[in-house]
């Protein structure tokens, strides 16, 4: 079997995702988990009544 | 209870954007893309109209049809004569209930609601001037896409058909950060609407049904950062999934609290509305007067363009006088600061020197504290 000498090996780790990245996933959920808490009370927006 | 159900607090607005997502992404294919979107943007109004979905295709086949009308020489003029009178005649349907009521027209209401007609009428108008000056109809399937975009039906943006029919046929594949963009605008703007903007709502908006003076203009203050939070929010809601299933939809607001005079303002605040007055109202009719008065009143034109289309703005809004007076007041705003600049452009010799005097710290507060107040209690007017 020929043996690749350019490839990575297939258990080399991959790049992290940097911590800023996970940081970001975290504020949304947030975000989310914030919205709904609130969100029961539903509701429109001002400007769909035009 | 169907205008609740347009708007992104409802389930039908929300599996149409799961659907629109997973249908829309991974197309490579421009023609695909956009008879899909189509069927995605036709789907949700099915979703919501149901029955009279029926009605909806007769209307859009008449719009066709007076478009087809509009690009031909020999009938253009009736046709576009025609066109407006509609236009007209609905969204005044749409505005004024009790006129549709007593005319037995009732049942066209919850309709035009539905389709949130005050911006449809908006892009009929850019689509029908787009296909009398160009002589160039779209397609049924673009019409569809236009006038009717699932995410910016309730309150806009309203797309301008030149920006629309500028947009890649296929976008680029989003990559992670893409996504998470869209997502995090997505999130924004729920946060703004469903916690901040109702937390203030909670807190502090009574109607101006306070006591005292500094009571209602604190209320005042209030209720206009509730307003920007309460509409910026459908705003980023609308761009992020714009940005998800790779449909152009254009900003709307950038920061509009640092506006330093009511100009700057409008370039800041409804950005697609000020855009689409400025392109339709203001320039036909300012080059129109300008010409008529062959240039010889420098501030006139601008004046009166301004005071025609800021009043029919209020009017858009809601045909009112509240709102015919807070578009006025606007109007006021819009025509000193234009003859202030030019008065300030004589006196500090050019458009540099305007500049520079812009520039001074203090000049900027005071400029922006003052636009800030200006609008605020141009609310009071409607709030």
């Amino acid at each position: 079997m020929p043996i690749s000498t350019t490839s990575a090996p297939a258990d080399a780790p991959r790049d992290p995702l940097p911590a800023r990245f996970w940081l970001r996933v975290t504020w949304v959920t947030i975000e989310l988990l914030l919205v709904s808490f609130f969100y029961a009370e539903g509701g429109t927006f001002f400007y769909q009544g035009f | 209870m169907l205008e609740q159900s347009l708007s992104p607090t409802s389930a039908s607005f929300w599996a149409t954007f799961f659907l629109a997502v997973i249908a829309l992404a991974p197309l490579r294919s421009g023609p695909v893309r956009r008879y899909v979107f189509a069927g995605v943007n036709f789907l949700f109004l099915t979703l919501l109209l149901r029955g009279q979905v029926a009605v909806l295709i007769v209307g859009l086949a008449g719009t066709w049809g007076l478009l087809q009308l509009v690009t031909r020489p020999a009938t253009r003029k009736f046709a576009a004569g025609a066109a407006g009178l509609l236009a007209a005649a609905l969204f005044g349907l749409h505005k004024m209930p009790e006129v549709s009521a007593s005319l037995s027209l009732g049942m066209v209401n919850p309709l035009l609601a539905v389709l949130g007609f005050s911006y449809v009428a908006l892009r009929l108008v850019e689509v029908f001037r787009a296909a009398y000056e160009d002589e160039v109809c779209p397609g049924p399937v673009d019409l569809i896409n236009y006038l009717l975009p699932f995410h910016m039906l309730a309150a806009g943006p309203i797309q301008s058909w030149r920006e629309f029919r500028q947009q890649l046929d296929v976008p680029a594949p989003l990559d992670t950060e893409g996504v998470l963009n869209a997502i995090e605008r997505i999130a924004f703007g729920l946060f703004k609407k469903f916690v901040l903007a109702y937390s203030i709502q909670r807190l502090f908006l009574t109607g101006f049904g306070g006591e005292g003076f500094w009571v209602n203009f604190l209320e005042m203050q209030f209720f206009f950062l509730w307003l920007f939070l309460d509409f910026s929010a459908y705003s980023d809601i609308a761009v992020g999934i714009g940005r998800l299933i790779g449909v152009a939809t254009p900003e709307n607001f950038n920061r509009p609290y640092l506006a330093r005079n009511m100009i700057d303002f409008w370039d800041r605040w409804h950005i697609s509305l000020s855009l689409w007055i400025r392109h339709n109202i203001f320039i036909p009719l300012q080059l129109a007067l300008v010409r008529k008065t062959e240039n010889r009143y420098q501030l006139v034109p601008a004046t009166l363009a301004f005071t025609v289309a800021f009043v029919l703005c209020g009017l858009w809004h809601d045909i009112s006088l509240p709102y015919l007076a807070w578009g006025a007041m606007h109007a006021v705003g819009l025509v000193v600061t234009n003859a202030y600049r030019y008065a300030l452009t004589r006196k500090l010799g050019g458009r540099k020197g305007v500049a520079a005097y812009m520039q001074r710290p203090v000049i900027r507060v005071i400029a922006t504290l003052l636009t800030y107040e200006y609008v605020a209690f141009s609310l009071l007017l409607i709030g």
